[in-house]
């Protein structure tokens, strides 16, 4: 038995001595796959429960590369232990099962899985399962250098947070699992890259609003690393800093088009999550909670009232961001002021918009460091595990938007050309990483496989934008569903979280700029943001989701200020 | 002698008893484990038929637990296809789809069929054991010439 670490003598005869660990309650099974495995020079620990295996891997921390399991088991779901593995160790997973319906593959997906097999399995399919093992070994390599390893670990604070259904509630955990992922991924990397490991750049709110203005004069399209390092002037920064920030960025957004497109689809059954959700909020939100419950009910309310709405969204397929960020207004408002803000309004039911926006803004000016953002966001929504963190930014790119309503437009259609490529290598990269519950949309996962399908919706999202008559106000709404729908999706990846905050923020921008009207549905649609209440667990360094915040606030202040809801 | 063991298990494949995951099986044989394939059929007849019998009990009952049924069903099904019992296979998918459509009737009578394709491969597969067995000694003597 070759005892390959992960250390030198590991890489020499990698893969030979992979450690892998196979889960199935079949013990004809797990015969034959251990005797295929070891012909494969692997090492191969059998396990015929799901209990059994998870307790060898938390006894043994590293002491497995890979994990393979069935779908379906006595004792748990291989779904969940799925998650669990993904979650707790890190590991990459493959699933399988003798039934391969594109559902349940999705459903492994969703959940994390980085392959999924189908029964009878062949020889020439376990010989290389290694490159699932090697794939996230780069990628953290990737990612440390990139000071990424924070979204990893954000990211995995994330998923968790989605799980427990995107509270506060979840703070000492995703702080916990901070470490946790902190210090895996430097054990993990340490051997292959200490060479490449730089010191981690702490993306500020001041910072990131730096890069977001750049990214906005040079044009998303044109954009590049060095042309941004240039024009944001930040003489320490490096353009592996800003090439990295960026691809997040991108990532971020694209997903907020496939949640907005989610949240479409969830958009009934949003009330039902309203509840549980408000009762989540952590516990420094006792009074956020009341706001928030307050602001789920006035959503739901206004959910009923503006049925077409949704419905002219869900057709564009509006970016779940925008939904989101709509909620999250529409929340906000509800929150901090009473009614009154509502009556200002835009004309639709929705009248959180101006009020949530405003609050938002307010919170921003004060250029709270991460925890404050966080109190301050809480109140209004339910911020989502990690990824829902970026998702505050979604309230100031209203304001943003407003001021620009033709930029976004072109924003939003090239950010896609962008995002898939850049979610595609997250999920790959995050796949074991983040088995956070699968998302029921199956358009997320799709989002999340599929370049093309992404394109498409940020195609129909940008359609959706130009359709829209220009009001401010609706862009605000717009902003609910998709917080709902990135909520109800509970993306199992966090990485394509963190990547559809940023991707919301930009399409949010766009759809802002069309001033689409069907926002004022989603908003009232949608509990709480979310998105206000993740940055506080999930930042593990809370600049990074202050950095979105802020940059969102840099061009809308003066517009919030000045009460730009209102129609 | 070989070449009546070839036949047999060739006349296997053909009526369809067998699929290409025996082979693999037969691939994954060798000195650490000379008798693996039949190792793990018999593996797979003992663990089987617990589960036969659960399905045989839940199929007692009135009204039939449809959704149980397909859980045990696909259980069995994934055993099957470990050592590729194709017919039996092919019994286990139809008697999900009746399942499916709750189709008790349905149900019964495939499980029937199901039991004796089960059997008769069973039969086939020990005598085919049997006869590699009596012959295997013959081949390595026959080798070390």
């Amino acid at each position: 038995m070759d005892s390959c670490g992960f250390s030198s003598p590991r890489t020499e005869c990698f893969p030979a001595g992979l450690r892998v660990l196979v889960v199935d309650d079949d013990p004809t099974w797990l015969k034959i796959l251990e005797k295929m495995l070891k012909k494969c020079n692997y090492e191969v620990t059998t396990c015929n429960l799901a209990r059994e295996a998870l307790d060898l891997l938390r006894e043994r921390k590293d002491g497995f590369d890979i994990v393979i399991s069935d779908v379906n088991m006595p004792d748990m779901d291989g779904f969940k232990l799925l998650e669990h593995v993904g979650l707790e160790m890190d590991l990459p997973v493959i699933m399988m099962s003798v039934d391969g319906e594109t559902s349940r593959v999705m459903k492994g997906v969703q959940h994390g899985a980085c392959d999924y097999l189908l029964k009878p399995i062949r020889m020439k399919e376990l010989r290389n399962i290694w490159q699932h093992v090697f794939r996230k070994r780069i990628h953290e390599v990737r990612d440390i250098e990139g000071h990424e390893s924070l979204d990893e670990m954000m990211l995995r604070g994330g998923a968790d947070l989605l799980d427990d259904g995107f509270f506060f509630g979840g703070d000492p955990v995703p702080g916990k699992k901070r470490k946790d992922v902190d210090h895996k991924s430097d054990d993990r990397v340490g051997g292959d890259s200490s060479s490449l490991k730089k010191a981690r750049v702490v993306w500020t709110v001041d910072l990131h609003q730096k890069f977001v203005k750049a990214v906005n004069l040079i044009g998303f399209e044109k954009v590049g690393p060095k042309k941004i390092l240039d024009l944001m002037g930040v003489p320490w920064l490096t353009r592996e800093n800003v090439a990295s920030h960026l691809q997040k960025y991108r990532l971020y957004l694209s997903r907020l088009q496939k949640e907005n497109e989610l949240r479409t689809a969830l958009g009934g059954s949003m009330h039902s999550d309203l509840s549980p959700k408000d009762a989540a909020a952590g516990p420094g939100n006792a009074s956020l909670q009341t706001l928030v419950s307050k602001s789920s009910k006035q959503s739901i309310s206004l959910q009923h009232d503006n049925p077409r709405i949704c419905e002219g969204l869900t057709k564009a397929s509006p970016t779940p961001m925008a939904e989101a960020k709509a909620a999250e207004i529409n929340d906000l408002s509800k929150s901090s002021t009473s009614s009154i803000s509502f009556d200002r309004s835009f004309g639709q039911s929705s009248d959180a918009k101006p009020e949530p926006a405003i609050q938002v803004q307010y919170s921003w000016s004060a250029g709270a460091p991460p925890l404050q953002f966080k109190h301050e966001q809480k109140p209004q929504a339910r911020a989502p595990p990690v990824g829902f963190k970026h998702e505050q930014k979604p309230p100031l790119r209203f304001k943003k938007e407003q001021q620009q309503q033709q930029a976004p437009l072109f924003v939003a259609e090239h950010r896609f050309d962008h995002a898939p490529v850049a979610v595609h290598h997250r999920t790959e990269n995050k796949a074991s990483d983040s088995p956070s519950p699968a998302a029921t949309d199956p358009r997320y996962s799709k989002a999340k496989r599929g370049q093309p399908s992404k394109a498409t919706k940020v195609e129909s999202t940008a359609a959706l934008f130009c359709i829209q008559p220009e009001s401010p106000f609706t862009d605000c709404l717009t902003m609910d569903p998709i917080l709902s729908s990135i909520w109800n999706s509970k993306t199992s990846h966090s990485q394509s979280l963190e990547q559809n905050l940023y991707d919301d923020s930009w399409h949010i921008n766009a759809f802002l700029g069309t001033g689409s009207a069907l926002a004022s549905d989603y908003t009232s649609q949608y509990p709480p943001n979310p998105y206000l209440g993740t940055i506080d667990p999930f930042c593990f360094n809370g600049q990074d989701l202050i950095t979105d915040v802020s940059s969102l606030k840099f061009p809308i202040d003066p517009v919030i200020d000045e009460g730009l809801y209102i129609a | 002698m070989q070449r009546q063991l070839a036949n047999m298990k060739q006349s296997l494949f053909d009526q369809g008893y067998l699929d290409e995951q025996f082979i693999q099986l037969e691939e994954l044989q060798d000195d650490a484990n000379p008798n693996f394939v039949e190792e793990v059929v018999t593996l797979y007849y003992r663990d089987s038929a617990r589960l036969i019998q659960s399905i045989e009990q839940a199929l007692e009952k009135s009204p039939l637990d449809f959704s149980k049924l397909e859980c045990l069903m696909h259980q069995f099904k994934g055993s099957s296809s470990s050592i590729g019992a194709k017919r039996v296979k092919s019994e286990c998918t139809q008697f999900k789809e009746y399942c499916r459509v709750g189709n008790s009737d349905g149900c019964k009578r495939t499980f029937q069929q199901l039991k004796k394709e089960y059997a008769t491969l069973k039969k086939k597969v020990e005598v085919y054991f049997q006869f590699a067995r009596q012959i295997g000694p013959v081949e390595k003597a026959c080798r070390s010439k």
